[in-house]
Protein backbone atom coordinates (compact mmCIF):
# COMPACT_ATOMS: atom_id res chain seq x y z
CA UNK A 1 0.00 0.00 0.00
CA UNK A 2 1.57 3.33 -1.13
CA UNK A 3 -0.23 5.37 1.18
CA UNK A 4 1.32 2.92 4.24
CA UNK A 5 4.59 2.91 2.67
CA UNK A 6 4.76 6.57 2.72
CA UNK A 7 3.34 6.77 6.76
CA UNK A 8 6.13 4.17 7.55
CA UNK A 9 8.78 5.85 5.62
CA UNK A 10 7.72 9.14 7.94
CA UNK A 11 7.46 7.29 11.17
CA UNK A 12 10.93 5.56 10.73
CA UNK A 13 12.60 8.92 9.53
CA UNK A 14 11.14 10.82 13.01
CA UNK A 15 12.13 7.45 14.90
CA UNK A 16 15.83 8.37 14.13
CA UNK A 17 15.41 11.86 15.42
CA UNK A 18 13.85 10.78 19.01
CA UNK A 19 16.53 10.42 21.73
CA UNK A 20 13.53 9.04 24.58
CA UNK A 21 14.54 4.75 24.23
CA UNK A 22 11.28 4.05 24.94
CA UNK A 23 9.62 7.07 22.40
CA UNK A 24 12.12 5.11 19.97
CA UNK A 25 10.56 1.42 20.34
CA UNK A 26 7.39 2.96 20.17
CA UNK A 27 7.86 4.79 16.75
CA UNK A 28 9.57 1.35 15.54
CA UNK A 29 6.56 -0.42 16.30
CA UNK A 30 4.15 1.82 15.11
CA UNK A 31 6.07 1.45 11.66
CA UNK A 32 6.13 -2.35 11.68
CA UNK A 33 2.09 -1.94 12.61
CA UNK A 34 1.45 0.38 9.73
CA UNK A 35 2.96 -2.45 7.46
CA UNK A 36 0.50 -4.98 8.86
CA UNK A 37 2.40 -6.39 11.77
CA UNK A 38 -0.43 -7.16 14.67
CA UNK A 39 1.82 -8.67 16.84
CA UNK A 40 3.81 -5.26 16.79
CA UNK A 41 0.84 -3.29 17.83
CA UNK A 42 0.09 -5.59 20.65
CA UNK A 43 3.34 -5.23 21.75
CA UNK A 44 1.97 -1.50 21.73
CA UNK A 45 -1.04 -1.96 23.67
CA UNK A 46 0.60 -4.16 26.03
CA UNK A 47 3.32 -1.20 26.65
CA UNK A 48 0.50 1.22 27.08
CA UNK A 49 -2.60 -0.22 28.39
CA UNK A 50 -1.95 0.40 32.14
CA UNK A 51 -1.49 3.64 31.79
CA UNK A 52 -4.24 4.77 29.21
CA UNK A 53 -6.53 2.71 31.57
CA UNK A 54 -4.97 4.53 34.73
CA UNK A 55 -5.80 7.34 32.50
CA UNK A 56 -9.27 7.05 31.34
CA UNK A 57 -10.54 5.51 34.85
CA UNK A 58 -9.89 9.04 36.28
CA UNK A 59 -11.95 10.42 33.73
CA UNK A 60 -14.54 7.99 33.55
CA UNK A 61 -14.66 6.05 37.48
CA UNK A 62 -16.60 3.24 36.42
CA UNK A 63 -14.39 0.21 35.99
CA UNK A 64 -16.07 -1.57 33.09
CA UNK A 65 -16.77 1.88 30.98
CA UNK A 66 -13.35 3.01 31.42
CA UNK A 67 -12.25 -0.58 30.02
CA UNK A 68 -14.51 -0.38 27.12
CA UNK A 69 -13.07 3.15 26.57
CA UNK A 70 -9.25 1.89 26.49
CA UNK A 71 -10.64 -0.87 24.23
CA UNK A 72 -12.46 1.59 21.64
CA UNK A 73 -9.14 3.39 21.65
CA UNK A 74 -7.02 0.74 20.87
CA UNK A 75 -9.18 -0.25 18.55
CA UNK A 76 -9.53 3.21 17.31
CA UNK A 77 -5.49 3.60 17.00
CA UNK A 78 -5.30 0.31 15.04
CA UNK A 79 -8.08 1.61 12.10
CA UNK A 80 -6.07 5.31 12.39
CA UNK A 81 -2.33 3.99 12.51
CA UNK A 82 -1.80 5.96 8.79
CA UNK A 83 -2.86 9.17 10.65
CA UNK A 84 0.00 9.13 13.20
CA UNK A 85 2.72 11.57 12.23
CA UNK A 86 5.23 11.19 14.68
CA UNK A 87 5.81 12.27 17.79
CA UNK A 88 5.07 10.75 21.04
CA UNK A 89 2.80 7.55 20.76
CA UNK A 90 2.40 7.84 24.23
CA UNK A 91 0.63 11.40 23.82
CA UNK A 92 -1.10 10.08 20.59
CA UNK A 93 -2.66 7.08 22.53
CA UNK A 94 -3.87 9.18 25.22
CA UNK A 95 -5.35 11.58 22.97
CA UNK A 96 -7.03 8.86 21.29
CA UNK A 97 -8.20 7.18 24.72
CA UNK A 98 -9.01 11.03 26.06
CA UNK A 99 -11.52 11.00 23.33
CA UNK A 100 -12.84 7.56 23.70
CA UNK A 101 -13.25 8.85 27.58
CA UNK A 102 -15.21 12.15 26.83
CA UNK A 103 -17.37 9.58 24.38
CA UNK A 104 -18.39 8.47 27.14
CA UNK A 105 -19.20 11.19 29.31
CA UNK A 106 -21.14 12.72 27.05
CA UNK A 107 -23.56 9.39 26.66
CA UNK A 108 -23.23 9.29 30.20
CA UNK A 109 -24.64 12.98 30.80
CA UNK A 110 -27.68 11.96 28.04
CA UNK A 111 -28.47 8.74 29.66
CA UNK A 112 -27.87 9.66 33.77
CA UNK A 113 -27.48 6.67 36.05
CA UNK A 114 -25.91 6.06 39.35
CA UNK A 115 -22.70 7.83 39.38
CA UNK A 116 -19.41 5.60 39.54
CA UNK A 117 -20.62 2.50 41.16
CA UNK A 118 -16.54 1.97 41.89
CA UNK A 119 -15.73 4.12 44.43
CA UNK A 120 -17.75 2.18 46.55
CA UNK A 121 -15.97 -0.81 45.60
CA UNK A 122 -12.35 -0.70 47.81
CA UNK A 123 -11.49 -4.22 47.03
CA UNK A 124 -8.77 -3.12 44.31
CA UNK A 125 -7.19 -0.43 46.84
CA UNK A 126 -3.14 -1.55 46.38
CA UNK A 127 -2.39 -3.43 49.28
CA UNK A 128 -0.35 -1.77 51.78
CA UNK A 129 3.30 -1.71 52.15
CA UNK A 130 4.40 -4.31 55.36
CA UNK A 131 6.58 -1.34 56.91
CA UNK A 132 3.59 1.69 56.83
CA UNK A 133 1.57 1.94 59.96
CA UNK A 134 -2.07 0.89 59.65
CA UNK A 135 -3.23 4.17 60.73
CA UNK A 136 -1.55 5.98 57.89
CA UNK A 137 -2.33 3.26 55.37
CA UNK A 138 -5.95 3.90 56.82
CA UNK A 139 -5.67 7.40 56.38
CA UNK A 140 -4.23 7.59 52.77
CA UNK A 141 -7.23 4.85 52.20
CA UNK A 142 -9.79 7.58 53.17
CA UNK A 143 -8.17 10.71 52.22
CA UNK A 144 -8.31 8.65 48.19
CA UNK A 145 -11.69 7.52 48.85
CA UNK A 146 -13.34 10.92 49.54
CA UNK A 147 -10.56 12.90 46.50
CA UNK A 148 -11.80 10.29 43.97
CA UNK A 149 -15.55 10.60 45.14
CA UNK A 150 -15.02 14.58 45.14
CA UNK A 151 -13.55 14.56 41.60
CA UNK A 152 -16.25 12.09 40.05
CA UNK A 153 -18.77 14.45 40.96
CA UNK A 154 -16.78 17.87 39.33
CA UNK A 155 -18.24 18.37 36.32
CA UNK A 156 -16.32 16.30 33.53
CA UNK A 157 -14.70 19.32 31.77
CA UNK A 158 -13.60 20.30 34.86
CA UNK A 159 -12.24 16.70 35.31
CA UNK A 160 -10.63 16.09 32.69
CA UNK A 161 -8.80 18.98 32.88
CA UNK A 162 -7.60 18.72 36.65
CA UNK A 163 -6.70 14.83 35.39
CA UNK A 164 -4.47 15.81 32.25
CA UNK A 165 -3.07 18.24 34.02
CA UNK A 166 -2.18 16.88 37.92
CA UNK A 167 -2.07 13.65 37.20
CA UNK A 168 -1.17 13.48 33.49
CA UNK A 169 0.93 16.29 33.17
CA UNK A 170 0.22 17.65 29.80
CA UNK A 171 0.47 20.87 29.46
CA UNK A 172 -2.15 23.71 29.14
CA UNK A 173 -1.78 23.87 25.39
CA UNK A 174 -1.85 20.16 25.14
CA UNK A 175 -4.77 19.56 27.20
CA UNK A 176 -6.68 22.45 25.07
CA UNK A 177 -5.66 20.38 21.71
CA UNK A 178 -7.38 17.47 23.04
CA UNK A 179 -10.23 19.67 24.60
CA UNK A 180 -10.88 21.27 21.50
CA UNK A 181 -10.91 24.38 23.59
CA UNK A 182 -8.76 27.19 24.42
CA UNK A 183 -5.80 27.66 27.06
CA UNK A 184 -7.56 29.88 29.05
CA UNK A 185 -10.50 27.87 29.27
CA UNK A 186 -8.28 25.19 30.27
CA UNK A 187 -6.61 27.51 32.65
CA UNK A 188 -9.88 28.63 33.75
CA UNK A 189 -11.61 25.30 34.56
CA UNK A 190 -8.15 23.93 35.97
CA UNK A 191 -8.38 27.00 38.42
CA UNK A 192 -12.43 26.59 39.22
CA UNK A 193 -12.13 23.09 39.91
CA UNK A 194 -9.63 22.72 41.99
CA UNK A 195 -11.41 25.43 44.01
CA UNK A 196 -14.49 23.30 43.82
CA UNK A 197 -12.92 20.12 45.09
CA UNK A 198 -11.52 22.18 47.84
CA UNK A 199 -15.03 23.08 49.10
CA UNK A 200 -16.28 19.14 48.33
CA UNK A 201 -13.31 18.40 50.33
CA UNK A 202 -14.50 20.96 53.58
CA UNK A 203 -15.48 18.38 55.66
CA UNK A 204 -12.34 16.20 55.70
CA UNK A 205 -9.98 19.06 55.35
CA UNK A 206 -7.83 17.27 57.95
CA UNK A 207 -6.78 14.46 56.02
CA UNK A 208 -5.48 16.25 53.36
CA UNK A 209 -3.37 19.21 55.87
CA UNK A 210 -1.28 16.21 57.10
CA UNK B 1 -1.26 33.14 65.80
CA UNK B 2 -3.97 33.34 63.49
CA UNK B 3 -4.24 35.91 61.05
CA UNK B 4 -7.83 35.44 59.92
CA UNK B 5 -8.32 38.96 58.15
CA UNK B 6 -12.53 39.27 58.35
CA UNK B 7 -12.78 40.35 55.27
CA UNK B 8 -11.33 37.12 54.32
CA UNK B 9 -14.94 36.82 52.03
CA UNK B 10 -13.99 40.11 49.92
CA UNK B 11 -10.63 38.42 49.13
CA UNK B 12 -10.36 36.46 45.27
CA UNK B 13 -9.82 32.82 45.83
CA UNK B 14 -9.21 32.32 42.14
CA UNK B 15 -6.19 34.68 42.23
CA UNK B 16 -4.88 32.02 44.55
CA UNK B 17 -6.01 29.10 42.37
CA UNK B 18 -4.10 30.88 38.98
CA UNK B 19 -1.14 31.42 41.31
CA UNK B 20 -0.96 27.96 42.28
CA UNK B 21 -1.24 27.19 38.64
CA UNK B 22 1.45 29.73 37.74
CA UNK B 23 -1.44 31.82 35.58
CA UNK B 24 -0.88 35.08 36.81
CA UNK B 25 0.92 38.06 35.97
CA UNK B 26 3.77 40.11 38.36
CA UNK B 27 1.00 42.78 39.75
CA UNK B 28 -1.32 39.65 40.35
CA UNK B 29 1.46 37.58 41.73
CA UNK B 30 2.54 40.50 44.61
CA UNK B 31 -1.08 41.06 45.14
CA UNK B 32 -1.98 37.10 45.96
CA UNK B 33 1.35 37.11 48.17
CA UNK B 34 0.26 40.36 50.04
CA UNK B 35 -3.19 38.41 50.02
CA UNK B 36 -1.66 35.43 51.86
CA UNK B 37 0.50 37.80 53.90
CA UNK B 38 -2.04 39.30 55.63
CA UNK B 39 -5.34 36.59 55.52
CA UNK B 40 -4.52 33.13 57.22
CA UNK B 41 -7.45 31.68 55.39
CA UNK B 42 -6.28 32.98 52.25
CA UNK B 43 -2.48 31.23 53.01
CA UNK B 44 -4.73 27.87 53.94
CA UNK B 45 -6.84 28.28 50.64
CA UNK B 46 -3.23 27.82 48.78
CA UNK B 47 -1.81 25.18 50.93
CA UNK B 48 -5.15 23.20 50.05
CA UNK B 49 -4.74 23.93 46.55
CA UNK B 50 -1.11 22.00 46.78
CA UNK B 51 -1.74 19.54 48.73
CA UNK B 52 -5.11 18.32 46.80
CA UNK B 53 -3.15 18.49 43.81
CA UNK B 54 -0.70 16.32 45.04
CA UNK B 55 -3.09 13.62 46.17
CA UNK B 56 -4.83 13.75 42.84
CA UNK B 57 -1.89 13.30 41.13
CA UNK B 58 -1.69 9.65 44.18
CA UNK B 59 -4.77 8.27 43.68
CA UNK B 60 -4.20 4.55 43.53
CA UNK B 61 -5.98 3.62 40.33
CA UNK B 62 -7.46 -0.28 39.87
CA UNK B 63 -5.94 -3.20 38.25
CA UNK B 64 -6.57 -3.47 34.80
CA UNK B 65 -9.39 -5.58 34.23
CA UNK B 66 -8.90 -7.06 31.11
CA UNK B 67 -6.06 -7.62 28.42
CA UNK B 68 -6.78 -5.38 25.73
CA UNK B 69 -4.53 -6.76 22.98
CA UNK B 70 -5.87 -7.21 19.44
CA UNK B 71 -6.50 -10.86 17.91
CA UNK B 72 -6.16 -12.10 14.15
CA UNK B 73 -10.48 -11.98 14.66
CA UNK B 74 -10.36 -7.91 15.86
CA UNK B 75 -7.86 -7.55 13.48
CA UNK B 76 -9.89 -9.02 10.59
CA UNK B 77 -13.13 -7.17 11.84
CA UNK B 78 -11.38 -4.04 11.65
CA UNK B 79 -10.36 -4.60 7.80
CA UNK B 80 -14.06 -5.27 6.84
CA UNK B 81 -14.97 -2.45 9.06
CA UNK B 82 -12.83 0.62 7.55
CA UNK B 83 -14.09 -0.78 3.78
CA UNK B 84 -17.96 -0.20 5.75
CA UNK B 85 -16.43 2.95 7.10
CA UNK B 86 -15.79 4.08 4.14
CA UNK B 87 -19.64 3.51 2.95
CA UNK B 88 -20.14 5.12 6.12
CA UNK B 89 -18.16 8.56 5.52
CA UNK B 90 -19.77 8.45 1.74
CA UNK B 91 -23.44 8.09 2.85
CA UNK B 92 -22.89 10.61 5.34
CA UNK B 93 -21.54 13.10 3.23
CA UNK B 94 -24.47 12.49 0.80
CA UNK B 95 -26.71 12.91 3.60
CA UNK B 96 -25.09 16.54 4.32
CA UNK B 97 -24.96 17.25 0.40
CA UNK B 98 -28.75 15.99 0.37
CA UNK B 99 -29.84 18.42 3.35
CA UNK B 100 -28.03 20.93 1.96
CA UNK B 101 -29.69 20.27 -2.02
CA UNK B 102 -33.27 20.47 -0.06
CA UNK B 103 -32.63 23.63 2.02
CA UNK B 104 -30.74 25.20 -1.28
CA UNK B 105 -34.13 24.52 -3.29
CA UNK B 106 -36.49 25.41 -1.32
CA UNK B 107 -35.18 28.72 -0.50
CA UNK B 108 -34.70 29.34 -4.13
CA UNK B 109 -38.18 28.30 -4.78
CA UNK B 110 -39.26 30.85 -2.58
CA UNK B 111 -37.40 33.10 -3.41
CA UNK B 112 -38.12 33.05 -7.12
CA UNK B 113 -41.71 32.77 -6.34
CA UNK B 114 -41.72 35.88 -4.24
CA UNK B 115 -39.64 37.55 -6.95
CA UNK B 116 -41.97 36.58 -9.77
CA UNK B 117 -45.06 37.72 -8.11
CA UNK B 118 -43.91 41.06 -5.79
CA UNK B 119 -40.86 42.01 -7.86
CA UNK B 120 -40.60 45.89 -9.77
CA UNK B 121 -39.15 43.05 -12.48
CA UNK B 122 -40.83 39.98 -11.87
CA UNK B 123 -42.50 38.28 -14.57
CA UNK B 124 -46.53 38.55 -13.64
CA UNK B 125 -45.39 42.50 -12.61
CA UNK B 126 -44.13 43.11 -16.04
CA UNK B 127 -46.94 41.72 -17.69
CA UNK B 128 -49.33 43.44 -15.42
CA UNK B 129 -47.86 47.08 -16.24
CA UNK B 130 -46.78 46.68 -19.86
CA UNK B 131 -50.61 46.60 -21.10
CA UNK B 132 -52.02 49.55 -18.96
CA UNK B 133 -49.50 51.76 -20.50
CA UNK B 134 -50.06 50.12 -24.03
CA UNK B 135 -53.47 50.27 -23.26
CA UNK B 136 -54.59 52.91 -25.32
CA UNK B 137 -52.48 52.78 -28.02
CA UNK B 138 -54.45 49.59 -28.83
CA UNK B 139 -57.84 51.75 -28.64
CA UNK B 140 -56.47 54.23 -30.78
CA UNK B 141 -56.07 56.50 -28.07
CA UNK B 142 -53.59 59.46 -28.82
CA UNK B 143 -50.04 59.19 -27.13
CA UNK B 144 -50.32 61.93 -25.31
CA UNK B 145 -53.56 61.46 -23.89
CA UNK B 146 -52.09 58.48 -22.59
CA UNK B 147 -48.75 60.30 -20.83
CA UNK B 148 -50.96 63.34 -19.81
CA UNK B 149 -52.97 61.15 -17.97
CA UNK B 150 -50.43 59.70 -16.04
CA UNK B 151 -50.36 63.41 -14.20
CA UNK B 152 -53.46 64.69 -12.41
CA UNK B 153 -52.00 68.06 -13.49
CA UNK B 154 -51.65 67.61 -16.66
CA UNK B 155 -54.96 65.29 -16.61
CA UNK B 156 -56.61 69.03 -16.06
CA UNK B 157 -54.50 71.19 -18.55
CA UNK B 158 -54.98 68.47 -21.06
CA UNK B 159 -58.10 68.08 -20.85
CA UNK B 160 -59.76 70.61 -22.89
CA UNK B 161 -57.40 69.89 -26.11
CA UNK B 162 -57.50 65.86 -25.69
CA UNK B 163 -60.69 65.33 -24.38
CA UNK B 164 -59.95 61.66 -23.68
CA UNK B 165 -57.85 61.22 -20.21
CA UNK B 166 -60.61 60.37 -17.93
CA UNK B 167 -60.58 56.91 -18.54
CA UNK B 168 -56.71 56.11 -18.66
CA UNK B 169 -56.02 58.58 -15.97
CA UNK B 170 -58.14 56.23 -13.99
CA UNK B 171 -56.55 53.05 -15.99
CA UNK B 172 -53.22 54.83 -15.30
CA UNK B 173 -53.86 54.19 -10.80
CA UNK B 174 -50.77 52.06 -11.82
CA UNK B 175 -46.98 52.27 -10.18
CA UNK B 176 -45.95 54.45 -13.35
CA UNK B 177 -48.25 56.97 -12.60
CA UNK B 178 -46.18 58.38 -9.36
CA UNK B 179 -43.22 58.56 -11.51
CA UNK B 180 -45.37 60.54 -14.11
CA UNK B 181 -46.63 62.87 -11.73
CA UNK B 182 -43.43 63.45 -10.63
CA UNK B 183 -42.20 64.37 -13.66
CA UNK B 184 -44.81 66.55 -14.26
CA UNK B 185 -46.06 67.75 -17.33
CA UNK B 186 -45.79 65.25 -20.37
CA UNK B 187 -43.94 65.11 -23.75
CA UNK B 188 -45.51 65.09 -26.81
CA UNK B 189 -45.23 61.13 -27.86
CA UNK B 190 -44.38 61.94 -31.42
CA UNK B 191 -40.83 62.75 -31.06
CA UNK B 192 -40.27 59.97 -28.52
CA UNK B 193 -37.80 57.53 -30.25
CA UNK B 194 -36.17 54.98 -28.20
CA UNK B 195 -36.29 53.94 -24.69
CA UNK B 196 -38.94 52.69 -22.35
CA UNK B 197 -42.06 54.61 -20.99
CA UNK B 198 -41.30 55.73 -18.13
CA UNK B 199 -38.22 57.65 -19.27
CA UNK B 200 -40.70 59.29 -21.39
CA UNK B 201 -42.39 60.64 -19.17
CA UNK B 202 -39.96 61.94 -17.39
CA UNK B 203 -39.80 65.47 -19.25
CA UNK B 204 -39.18 68.84 -17.95
CA UNK B 205 -41.62 71.41 -16.26
CA UNK B 206 -40.04 74.21 -18.38
CA UNK B 207 -41.91 72.72 -21.58
CA UNK B 208 -44.77 74.88 -22.51
CA UNK B 209 -47.96 71.93 -22.33
CA UNK B 210 -50.62 72.39 -24.98
CA UNK B 211 -48.55 75.10 -26.59
CA UNK B 212 -52.00 75.39 -29.02
CA UNK B 213 -50.45 73.04 -31.52
CA UNK B 214 -51.96 69.50 -31.09
CA UNK B 215 -49.71 67.51 -29.29
CA UNK B 216 -50.44 64.28 -31.19
CA UNK B 217 -47.78 62.51 -32.89
CA UNK B 218 -48.10 60.60 -35.97
CA UNK B 219 -49.42 57.92 -33.82
CA UNK B 220 -52.85 60.27 -33.56
CA UNK B 221 -55.75 58.53 -34.03
CA UNK B 222 -53.95 55.14 -33.95
CA UNK B 223 -53.20 55.18 -37.34
CA UNK B 224 -49.17 56.99 -37.18
CA UNK B 225 -46.38 55.68 -37.47
CA UNK B 226 -43.24 56.76 -35.19
CA UNK B 227 -40.61 58.89 -37.25
CA UNK B 228 -37.66 56.38 -36.16
CA UNK B 229 -40.03 53.33 -37.64
CA UNK B 230 -41.49 50.75 -36.37
CA UNK B 231 -38.45 49.83 -34.31
CA UNK B 232 -38.45 53.11 -32.75
CA UNK B 233 -42.25 52.88 -31.32
CA UNK B 234 -41.87 53.48 -27.51
CA UNK B 235 -44.71 50.50 -27.66
CA UNK B 236 -43.39 48.01 -29.21
CA UNK B 237 -46.17 45.17 -29.48
CA UNK B 238 -43.42 43.11 -30.13
CA UNK B 239 -41.74 43.75 -26.56
CA UNK B 240 -44.77 43.44 -24.97
CA UNK B 241 -44.67 40.02 -26.19
CA UNK B 242 -40.87 39.79 -25.50
CA UNK B 243 -41.58 40.99 -21.99
CA UNK B 244 -44.31 37.68 -21.87
CA UNK B 245 -42.74 35.16 -23.64
CA UNK B 246 -39.34 35.61 -21.86
CA UNK B 247 -39.99 36.62 -18.75
CA UNK B 248 -42.20 34.17 -17.31
CA UNK B 249 -39.85 31.44 -19.40
CA UNK B 250 -36.92 32.90 -16.99
CA UNK B 251 -38.99 32.50 -14.29
CA UNK B 252 -40.25 29.35 -14.40
CA UNK B 253 -37.07 27.66 -15.70
CA UNK B 254 -35.42 28.95 -12.50
CA UNK B 255 -38.62 27.41 -9.77
CA UNK B 256 -38.31 24.07 -11.74
CA UNK B 257 -34.18 24.46 -11.43
CA UNK B 258 -34.93 24.85 -7.73
CA UNK B 259 -37.43 22.81 -7.35
CA UNK B 260 -35.39 19.63 -9.09
CA UNK B 261 -32.50 20.54 -6.55
CA UNK B 262 -35.44 19.94 -3.58
CA UNK B 263 -36.71 17.02 -5.59
CA UNK B 264 -32.81 15.44 -6.14
CA UNK B 265 -31.85 16.34 -2.55
CA UNK B 266 -34.76 14.72 -0.94
CA UNK B 267 -34.12 11.46 -3.20
CA UNK B 268 -30.23 11.77 -1.61
CA UNK B 269 -31.57 11.49 1.69
CA UNK B 270 -34.07 8.76 1.50
CA UNK B 271 -33.01 6.75 -1.27
CA UNK B 272 -29.61 5.26 0.65
CA UNK B 273 -31.30 5.24 3.57
CA UNK B 274 -34.52 2.97 2.02
CA UNK B 275 -31.93 1.01 0.34
CA UNK B 276 -30.04 0.19 3.81
CA UNK B 277 -33.55 -0.98 5.34
CA UNK B 278 -33.82 -3.42 2.75
CA UNK B 279 -30.85 -4.10 3.01
CA UNK B 280 -31.13 -5.12 6.86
Amino acid sequence: MADGRVVTDEVETNAGRVEDPGQKIDIALVGQAVRGELAAFNQLVVRHQDHLFALVYRLVPDRDQAADAVQEAFLSAYRNLSSFRGGSVKSWLGRIAVNAAMDIQRARRRRPSQPYPELEDESWQPAAARDVEPEHTAIAGEQSRVLAAALAALPFEQRNCIVLYDVEGYDYGEIARIMGVSVGTVKSRIHRGRLTLRAALAPARELFRG
Amino acid sequence: MHRTAPTHATHDELLLARLYGGDVDETERSRALDQMASCQDCADVFADLGAIAVATAALPTPPRPRDFTLTEADAARLQRRSIGGAIFDWLGRTKALGGAMVAAGLVGVVLVGAISVLGPGGGSAALDEQPVVDAPIAAGMSGSAAYDSASPALVQNGASQNGVVGAAATELGSPRAPQAASGGPSQPAGPATSGGAPQKLALSTEEPINSGEPILGPIAGGQGSYPGGPSASPFPSSGVAATSAAGPDVWELALAGFAGLAILGVLLLTVPHLAARRRA
